[in-house]
């Protein structure tokens, strides 16, 4: 039976042998994820376009250069994710958003506590012209919620977005609480102002 | 399946976005450049492989071996040509004469080989070690 090989070995063969194949293999299995991930985050297809690309080429460049470290111990994907988030953050947000770094106390993660958020959500999901309506509520969460629920939705653990963002643990698991509950009320709202 | 992970799941299905065809092109064509520049490199300036370190540093110390044989033949050639002896002292049951370690017990010799080595009398220890080897092979040392 043949493994295929790892995103990081792909990456190796590239940087090494300048196996396009191996590229070529590596971009097909990521691209989709890091431009949703962006789009996510951003709301905007050009905007989504521009950083998944410039992420990519960042990432040809440190290849040509024999930059890349694959004894890392970070993941492929979160070294592509991390990157794309930061070109993000330099580009887009410092411009045009105010990103606040303070974090939630423990106190404020504790009372959230086992909320009902996911169960609201689902249900809120079953009804009709959803994508829009989470795509709108998306962009009216604050930035930093919105990523860590970007991520998250991407299938990336908790600690991993707390390495990619920089924060702590604890705060990003506030962070992603918030968020849900927050992209709860706002779709509740959505809902009743549709007209039956 | 828990509540958590089927949110995730559904959010997740929402999004089937694609980049566009000019975007994977640009990105495509970038890294083919930068596939013929590796391998151009590669051909003109082969990559340090692995056996090279090793290769290099069994070549330094052969020459050193080398360099050290030429010092014994031309400043200690005399020694080596002599016949290898132990002393009297060092050989139990002689009767004051040195032995050629040819009659010595593998004991005493070996002792003396180690008495040669704290004197710091390296060369001549290795002269006997050497022989000792070919002649006790399989000598285990019982102190």
């Amino acid at each position: 039976m043949s493994v295929d090989p790892d995103d990081k070995s792909l990456m190796l063969r590239f940087q090494e042998e300048g196996d396009l194949r191996a590229f070529e293999t590596l971009f097909a299995r990521n691209k989709d994820a890091l431009f949703r991930f962006v789009l996510r985050l951003s709301g905007n297809t050009t905007v989504a376009e521009d950083v998944s690309q410039q992420a990519w080429l960042r990432i040809i460049e440190l290849a040509e250069s024999g930059g890349f470290n694959a004894a890392s111990s970070a993941t492929f994907q979160t070294f592509l994710l991390t990157m794309a988030r930061n070109r993000y953050v330099d580009e887009y947000v410092r411009r045009h958003e105010s990103v606040r770094t303070e974090s939630l106390s423990g106190h404020d993660v504790e009372t959230l506590g086992e909320s009902d958020e996911a169960n609201e959500l689902i249900e809120l999901l079953d009804r009709e012209h959803t994508r829009s309506r989470v795509h709108s509520a998306l962009h009216e969460l604050p930035f930093e919620q919105r990523e860590v629920l970007a991520l998250w939705v991407q299938g990336i653990e908790l600690r991993e977005i707390a390495r990619i963002t920089r924060a702590p643990w604890h705060t990003v698991v506030s962070r992603k609480k918030y968020a849900l509950r927050k992209l709860a009320s706002l779709l509740k709202v959505a809902v009743q102002e549709v007209p039956p | 399946m828990n509540r958590d992970e089927e949110l995730r799941r559904r959010l997740q299905s929402l999004g089937d976005e694609q980049p566009s065809a000019s975007h994977d092109t640009l990105v495509l064509e970038r890294a083919q450049r930068a596939a013929q520049s590796v391998r151009t490199r590669g051909a003109t300036q082969p990559a340090p492989r692995r056996w090279v370190w090793p290769a290099s540093l069994a070549a330094s110390l052969l020459l050193g071996m080398l360099a050290m044989r030429l010092i014994d033949v031309t400043h200690y050639g005399a020694v080596t040509g002599a016949p290898l002896v132990i002393p009297a002292d060092a050989a139990r049951g002689t009767t004051g004469h040195s032995i050629p370690v040819e009659q010595a017990k593998a004991d005493d010799w070996y002792r003396y080989i180690q008495e040669l080595v704290a004197a710091g009398e390296t060369r001549e220890a290795e002269r006997h070690l050497r022989r000792f080897n070919e002649l006790h092979p399989d000598y285990a040392y019982q102190p």
